[in-house]
């Protein structure tokens, strides 16, 4: 009964005219604390027949599999290890500055278990009793957000991440930085120096996003005109949803004369380079010794296309870009040698079930091959100038080219785009499946290397990967190389743990 | 294939995507409504509904988190033989945005006190997401008053850790559902809530970025937040089987957020199988290739289920 009345009271209210909508106002988001500790870390338990003879070389090894960093491949001797990489990323965001300026840090340890005691040099350290004085900086940039109309802009200033494309490496998605630009082919590692990132907005989102830089590379001499410095505007529009059109011009001014870069020298003639799979040049001329010293001045211009890169849009991502390398090498009292090389890159992805890794992908890279005499006709880039000076993630190998998932052996048989400036047409495919969808990921690969027509090496990989907690995976990786010109058959076998901590 | 195919259509299409920031922004009476609103005091409230009307039984639409009652759109006259009743729940749709904790015991008494407000005693409860979570506490607190649940996708089977928790309070604050741009929502739309986009998803779609800079929004946005907060605090999975009502539970195979993909992962069968079986009273019906809004990627799956459920478990 009483509902009844109830009902009868409430129907005497009822309109069908609208009220006017009364409306909460929300509060304001509350300010967050100054200080922001991402933590990772990273490991690995390896057994694998690579091996490393170089003892000067054994905390860091780098470079092509076979190369000068001395490394093997024996049927009879298994490398067995355990690594550990641990880092920590500080931001400090003073609250009396609003936000407008912070400080950023990142210091990292990497080291084997049971390497050294009191060992000095990057990546040593763990061994019995060992106190660890393996600490490496790699952030050390202060960060201001000046007010430009609604439009955010971010200015770094400092040690910072350095990648090849337009995207703020402080708040980009991975796959913002692996799959757009130059997919961290060509730079992608630390660097100093001034950049600024912005985004330019509508009510539809962003519309722009835009880098400028420009960073030393290395100064070799203070207050002599000897320097390595890189100068780069990129700008990637978004005309549509999801959709990507981006150009990259960067301009790259080396007065090192080759010699900068400490031990491995740096540039085209250096060991540096070579060390890690690029291009050297030689311009010795009958009876010399020494390279002469080489200034280079060097350009990329480059263009990507991409549809979702990230798989957020939709189940098939598509991304394409290619980089024209120009300029020239001036070694001293010698012609000029102009550059004219080319890098292709192109990769689909299509997710065609549930969960994050069930997704089967293709991937064709190609790069020009320099021809002996005349201009130079390879690729280069950040590998002829630091030491890791470039990345190539997204290939899925763990052997034929260089595993992202390394730690303190960068190796590999393809390590740089460039393949010692010999080009390369690199083919990888893979696909996953996920049957816990976003906690356990399956995957098989396939990837393929030829270079002037010559079969370089044909990968088979696998890997199982657990998510057991929030940002933390856990799994078994295992791949081989078949066919390469290697005294053994290259493989490995390792269990790795990654961890994200926000 | 068939999902390569749409791949590839939106990939080809993706340019020709309509996009409506440069259109005038809509106030809550202006959204879609299958059949027309009407708004009564509830509580100290204005509560928006749209009501079929007739003699039959009575099924009450319950919407989930930011969405309204024309998400229902492909039920309310699905069901001639019935009486569709579809509410907007206050801080969503045409109701008003009250400062009021939006927990699910308060959503619950709301639905209580709109029945009451409209005479009816007993009714078929259907509750989308956390609607449906809304409706098992219903459920819980009053199960005289409900002669059968309907719930598609429910909230409320899962567990989150007090980390998790924290974590989502935080990160989604008052504002946050006002930050979304054009492409977020329909990022959001097309590959979270929906799993087949068409016309209905398009003007919902529109509705949303339409809405975003009114105050309506802003209330909304509160509402987001604290509702969000009490789906996690306010679990009924614990109690599911003190719930003796008969229980329709639908979900899709594709439903992209429950089991939620950060915290929890899984499939969503197992989470819907648990959760089903945990009811003292629960069938579970499982839609292929829909989605998170199953009743309306599938509308005829689910109205077909509905229509079976209801024939076998009649109203009083």
């Amino acid at each position: 009964m009483l509902i009844l009345l109830l009902a009868g009271w409430a129907a005497a209210q009822e309109t069908a005219a609208p009220p006017e909508i009364r409306a909460v106002v929300p509060e304001p988001s509350p300010t967050a604390s100054p200080l922001r500790v991402i933590g990772l870390v990273q490991s690995k338990f390896t057994n694998t027949d690579i091996a490393t003879t170089n003892p000067f070389l054994d905390g860091q090894v780098i470079g092509p599999l076979g190369g000068i960093n001395q490394t093997t491949i024996s049927d009879e001797d298994i490398a067995t290890y355990t690594e550990w990489r641990v880092a920590a990323f500080f931001t400090w965001t003073p609250a009396v500055l609003s936000g407008r300026a912070s400080l950023t840090a990142a210091l990292e340890s990497d080291f084997a278990f049971g390497d050294r005691s009191y060992g000095t040099g990057g990546n040593t350290g763990g061994g019995f009793g060992a106190d660890m004085v393996n600490l490496q900086t790699r952030r050390l940039h202060a960060t201001f957000k000046p007010l430009i109309g609604d439009d955010p802009l971010t200015v770094h200033v400092g040690l910072q991440f350095l990648p090849d494309g337009a995207y703020d490496p402080t708040a980009a998605a991975p796959d913002d930085l692996f799959r757009s630009g130059g997919r961290l082919m060509f730079f992608g590692s630390e660097a100093t120096g001034i950049s600024a990132y912005g985004q330019v907005r509508d009510d539809w989102g962003t519309r722009l996003h835009y880098r400028a830089g420009a960073f030393t590379l290395w100064e070799s001499g203070l207050g002599e005109p000897d320097d390595v410095t890189l100068y780069l505007a990129d700008a990637v529009f978004h005309p549509a949803q999801a959709m990507n059109l981006g150009l990259h011009l960067w301009y790259l001014r080396d007065r090192g004369l080759g010699g900068a870069g400490g031990a491995f020298g740096s540039g085209i003639t250096s060991t540096l380079s070579e060390l890690q799979g690029g291009a050297k040049l030689d311009f010795r001329e009958d009876g010399e010794t020494a390279q002469p010293d080489t200034n280079a001045d060097l350009f990329w211009v480059g263009a990507e296309a991409g549809y979702d890169h990230s798989l957020t849009q939709g189940a098939l991502g598509a991304t394409g870009m290619g980089f024209l390398n120009l300029g020239s090498f001036r070694p001293a009292d010698r012609e000029a040698t102009d550059v004219r090389g080319l890098l292709l890159d192109g990769e689909v992805r299509f997710r065609y079930a549930r969960g994050k890794g069930s997704v089967a992908r293709a991937e064709a890279m190609f790069t020009t091959a320099d021809t002996p005499g005349g201009d130079y006709t390879g690729t280069i880039g950040g590998n002829s100038y630091g030491l890791v000076g470039a990345l190539n993630t997204t290939h899925g190998s763990l052997i034929l080219f260089p595993d992202p998932f390394a730690i303190n052996r960068y190796v590999s048989v393809v390590h740089d785009p460039s393949f010692g400036g010999q080009g390369v047409l690199g083919l990888s495919s893979s696909i996953g499946f996920d049957p816990i969808p976003n906690r356990l990921t399956t995957q098989v690969g396939v990837s393929h290397a030829r270079s002037g027509g010559e079969h370089i090496g044909t990968e088979i990989n696998g890997r199982i990967v657990g998510s057991p907690l929030l940002f933390l995976n856990t799994g078994l990786y295992g791949g081989a190389v078949l066919g390469t010109d290697l005294p053994a058959t290259p493989w490995t076998l390792y269990a790795g743990l990654d961890w994200v901590m926000f | 294939m068939p999902r390569l195919m749409t791949a590839l259509i939106a990939l080809g299409s993706a340019a020709c995507v309509p996009t409506y920031s440069h259109l005038p922004p809509i106030q809550p009476a202006e959204l879609y409504a299958p059949v027309p609103y009407q708004w009564t005091p509830v509580d100290g409230m204005n509560i928006a509904f749209q009501d079929t009307g007739g003699d039959g039984p009575v099924i009450l639409w319950v919407h989930g988190l930011s969405s309204y009652a024309s998400f229902w759109e492909y039920q309310m006259t699905a069901f001639p033989e019935y009486r569709s009743i579809a509410i907007d729940l206050p801080g969503y749709g045409a109701s008003d945005r009250p400062d009021a904790p939006y927990t699910m015991d308060w959503f619950a008494e709301v639905v209580v006190s709109f029945m009451d407000s409209q005479g009816l005693d007993h009714v078929i409860l259907a509750g989308h997401s956390m609607g449906g979570q809304i409706a098992l506490t219903a459920a819980l607190e009053h199960p005289e008053r409900f002669d059968a649940l309907v719930l598609s996708a429910p909230a409320g089977f899962e567990s989150f850790s007090r980390g998790h928790r924290d974590w989502m309070s935080d990160y989604w604050t008052e504002t946050r559902a006002m930050d979304a741009t054009e492409s977020h929502i329909r990022a959001n739309f097309s590959q979270l809530t929906f799993a087949v986009t068409d016309d209905g998803v398009e003007r919902l779609i529109e509705e949303r970025v339409r809405m975003r800079d009114t105050d309506a929004f802003a209330g909304t946005s509160v509402a987001v937040a604290r509702s969000i907060g009490a789906m996690v605090d306010g679990p009924v999975r614990d109690r599911l089987g003190e719930i003796e009502t008969p229980t329709l539970v639908v979900f899709g195979t594709h439903d992209a957020l429950i089991p939620n993909p950060v915290f929890n992962g899984g499939r969503t069968r197992s989470i819907a199988k648990y959760g089903t079986s945990a009811l003292a009273n629960g069938e579970l019906v499982m839609v292929k290739r829909a989605g998170h809004t199953v009743h309306h990627d599938d509308a005829d799956t689910f109205n077909a289920a509905v229509t079976t459920f209801l024939a076998e478990h009649p109203p009083q």
